[in-house]
């Protein structure tokens, strides 16, 4: 303790001590007293001191301090260090003769350390001096180990999020594969499961900005578009023979087909542990009711208005828009506009104004998704089905 | 002059002083240092003008180098003229009080110049 390493760094005490005082003797006094073990500077008035530490704080280690001074009086050079926060920096020991008790409350009410007495005795002062010095150079060493141990820490908090990152980004890539392997079984390429990503992230940021009420965060609107890969997860249910069957299906095939939201419901329901409960509610909820209309009138629980869940209405609007605007088995590709206006008009389902007044705001974005998607991806279809 | 000598004609004690100061050699230094400074001339102008905060600053700083030097005589008369103008105006009798410090101090410098 008696040598704690001291470096002239910023922030650190340094040796120098500064005397503050008028009587030239006791300046010299002190100097004698100090300087065999500090780099002793005496200026005569406060004034003076109140330059060098402006100019130079971080020079001095420690101040002697004397209050009665012709032109600026101890006090007010300790009212100044506090004004500078140099007063829990730099300790201040007043020197005194026999001040009132007032005096001395007063000097220490205004963040002064210590005293030094006269008639000056060289061993105090010199102990004096060395013991706070000391206290204050260990309060720094200290801080700057707190300094630095913070350092360390949001460094392995840096290290953390760059972890959960990858993490993130592995589940998102394996959730993303999920979706792709039901689209590679049927006839549309996996290309359709990333624009309906696209297009619901578009619609929910919109809803999130727009429509407060749905109370969405930046996260929900992530999470929504990552699910919604999975809207037609149950179709790896459905028997080839009505899933890729070419013509027209019959009724009870086609209630077999509308079964993949409750197949998709019922798998997910089963996946335990993969995600979070909010992110398997928002799955689970997509799954369901991506079918269901805003009037009711949808499959397969005939949900209506908002008892749909806004993750499902979201991608019901997104899933649909994908499907006209391309190439299906049976049927070509509709032009943007002409898309749009179809879902505007109820052509193709019923959907919230809200998600409408949505889509009409994102239409933009949706038509740019449009003229960049390549529709002649089936390669990786084909070679997944070895044709 | 020995500097124990000098004690026993300025009222102080030298062991007081070495245990403070040392080495005899400082105390004659701060001794020469005493006769350098201008507070008891100051002291006197500020007497004269009735300036009593000046007064005060003097005296104050007289009486601090007295202690520090151990002039006990001259420390115990300034500190009866700095306290009584502590506050402002002076409640004793002036006259008295800074004679009393006039006649300590030119003892104390008639000692000191014959011991350093």
């Amino acid at each position: 303790m008696s040598n704690l390493p001291l470096t002239k760094d910023q922030g650190k005490a340094s040796r120098k001590v500064l005397v503050v005082d008028d009587a030239f003797m006791n300046r010299v006094m002190l100097e004698d007293m100090l300087s065999d073990s500090y780099d002793v500077e005496a200026v005569e008035d406060g004034s003076d001191a109140l330059e060098r530490l402006e100019d130079h704080p971080l020079d001095y280690g420690i101040v002697l301090l004397d209050l009665n001074m012709p032109k600026v009086s101890g006090f007010a050079v300790l009212e100044k260090m506090t004004e500078w926060e140099l007063i829990d920096k730099i300790p201040v020991i007043v020197i005194t003769g026999d001040e009132s008790y007032e005096t001395e409350m007063h000097a220490l009410a205004l963040g002064a350390t210590d005293f030094v007495r006269k008639p000056f005795d060289a061993r105090v002062v010199s102990h004096r001096v060395k013991n706070t010095f000391d206290l204050f150079a260990y309060k720094h060493n200290l801080e700057d180990l707190v300094a630095e141990q913070t350092k360390d820490l949001r460094k392995s908090n840096k290290l953390l999020r760059e972890q959960a990152d990858r993490i993130q980004q592995f589940n998102e890539n394996t959730i993303d594969l999920l979706g792709m392997v039901v689209e590679y079984r049927h006839t549309e390429s996996g290309q359709h499961v990333q624009r309906v990503k696209a297009y619901t992230e578009l619609l929910c940021k919109c809803i999130k900005e727009n429509y407060p009420e749905y109370g969405l965060t930046d996260d929900d609107v992530f999470r929504i578009a990552q699910a919604s890969v999975l809207h037609d997860l149950g179709k790896i249910a459905i028997p080839d023979s009505v899933l890729l069957k070419p013509g027209r299906l019959t009724d009870d095939e086609y209630n077999q087909m509308k079964n993949h939201t409750i197949y998709g419901y019922e798998l997910v329901s089963q996946i335990k542990g993969a995600w979070d409960d909010d992110f398997a509610t928002i799955v689970r909820q997509i799954c369901r009711h991506h079918h269901e209309r805003y009037d009711g009138k949808g499959y397969p629980d005939g949900l209506a208005g908002e008892d749909i869940p806004i993750a499902a209405q979201a991608v019901s609007v997104a899933d649909v828009y994908d499907a006209l605007v391309t190439d299906r088995v049976y049927k070509a590709a509709y032009t943007p506009e002409v898309a749009y206006n179809m879902i505007q008009n109820n052509e193709c389902g019923v959907f919230s104004p809200k998600l409408m007044k949505c889509l009409e705001l994102v239409r933009p974005e949706f038509e740019e998704i449009v003229r960049n998607a390549s529709f002649d991806d089936d390669g990786l279809h084909s070679l997944l089905l070895g044709s | 002059m020995t500097l124990e000598e000098f004690y026993n004609q300025v009222g102080g004690s030298l062991d007081e002083a070495m245990a403070r100061l040392y080495k005899e050699d400082l105390i004659k230094k701060y001794l020469g240092m005493f006769l350098q400074d201008d507070s008891y001339t100051k002291l006197g102008e500020a007497v004269a003008a009735k300036d009593w905060r000046e007064v005060f600053a003097t005296s104050h700083n007289l009486k601090g180098m007295a202690a520090n030097l151990e002039l006990k005589n001259l420390f115990e008369a300034s500190s009866l003229l700095c306290e009584d103008v502590r506050h402002g105006d002076p409640t004793g009798d002036m006259d008295a009080m800074y004679a009393a410090v006039k006649t300590e101090y030119e003892n104390a410098v008639a000692a000191i110049k014959q011991v350093i």
